[in-house]
């Protein structure tokens, strides 16, 4: 009985901290979609670059302030993904470049969502 | 480099604290199901020990997930026997009596060379000089070797358990074992093991601490305590 309580105390425990972690996770998709969409975007289309450029910067602040916690929870090769793709993003908007620019964002946006979307509990991910 | 330490490490104790938990029994009588836990939890710690492909917490998850089934599967067993005998399945009987059941050996895949040599193993050259062989859940072969006064302990309470196929085998009545359980004034709930051994002589193991121990030779009806 007492091997059986600590087992589901172990096992409690990582539910907690996943539980824990998706909400956080989902905090942070849904600002930074929001950053992306409805700033860096509208800065691009505007040719507004100077502001591109900060609220990219922005984005990579809290992508690094996520990114400290996230280390210990998802895969290496997503967070390095994710690195590139800003630090990308961040020299196509520097030099002016939309095509490219929007391109990588575009590509943020799909690798942020996939954090959340690929550790939800359906059938989908299960399989 | 340091970092690969540092989760071998941390692994390493997962494991450990997993392989304790499970109990003994996972290392002394190894069952085919906790052989392949053993294995899987093996697996799944050196798919952790590169951080580029998954993250330490997932593989530390894993080994806690089975951790947590092994345990759980072994509690139960221990309460629900027909759920014991689905998990670790139940011993087969080879030979009984001294005759060979050859349905059971057909049965289990074992052929006539396989059991002698196994025999030959367990000190006993001629199969005429076994009494009975009972193939073990965990695929270790036990043998009661040829005697007067030998027959097959069985085993008819275990874990409070009534063991109905025994009692029957063993020729004694539920109702006489009430009686018995009044003459010696134990609740039949307090009996832990009761078991009939060679000799035909009945042992009661009672709880709480299962120590104590009251015979009876069921072939002269008389009672020790």
């Amino acid at each position: 009985m007492k091997q059986l309580l600590i087992a589901t105390a172990c096992l409690a425990a990582c539910l907690i901290i996943w539980v824990v972690f998706l909400n956080y996770n989902m905090n942070f998709e849904k600002d930074a979609l929001n950053t992306i969409n409805n700033e860096i975007l509208n800065n691009i289309e505007e040719e507004n670059w100077g502001e591109a450029f900060k609220n990219t910067k922005k984005l990579e602040k809290d992508w690094l302030e996520f990114r400290s916690k996230a280390l210990f929870i998802i895969n290496n090769d997503d967070i390095n993904e994710i690195d590139y793709s800003i630090g990308k993003a961040i020299m196509f908007i520097k030099v002016e470049d939309a095509s490219n620019g929007g391109g990588e964002l575009d590509f943020i946006k799909k690798q942020i969502s996939l954090i959340t979307d690929n550790d939800f509990p359906i059938i989908e991910n299960i399989f | 480099m340091i970092l690969i330490s540092i989760r071998t490490v941390i692994l390493y104790i997962t494991v450990l604290v997993s392989v304790r938990l499970m109990g003994k029994s996972e290392l002394s009588k190894i069952s085919p199901f906790q052989f392949v836990i053993i294995f899987m939890i093996a697996e799944l710690a050196t798919l952790s020990f590169d951080g580029s492909t998954s993250s330490l917490l997932y593989g530390v998850t894993a080994i806690l997930t089975l951790l947590f089934l092994q345990v759980l599967i072994a509690f139960i067993s221990t309460k629900i026997p027909n759920f014991n005998k689905l998990v670790n399945g139940s011993p087969s009987i080879l030979i009984d009596n001294g005759n060979i059941n050859v349905d059971e050996l057909k049965k289990q895949r074992i052929t006539l060379t396989n059991l002698t040599e196994q025999l030959r193993i367990k000190d006993c050259p001629s199969i005429t000089d076994v009494s009975y062989a009972i193939l073990e859940s965990n695929g270790a072969l036990s043998v009661i070797k040829n005697d007067a006064n030998s027959s097959m302990p069985l085993i008819i309470i275990s874990d409070g358990k009534l063991n109905k196929n025994n009692l029957t085998l063993a020729k004694v009545k539920e109702r006489n074992l009430k009686t018995l359980f009044n003459k010696l004034s134990i609740d039949e709930n307090d009996v832990f093991l009761r078991i009939v051994d060679g000799q035909k002589q009945i042992h009661l193991y009672v709880y709480p601490k299962a120590g104590k121990i009251y015979s009876e030779d069921i072939t002269k009806g008389g009672v020790t305590k």
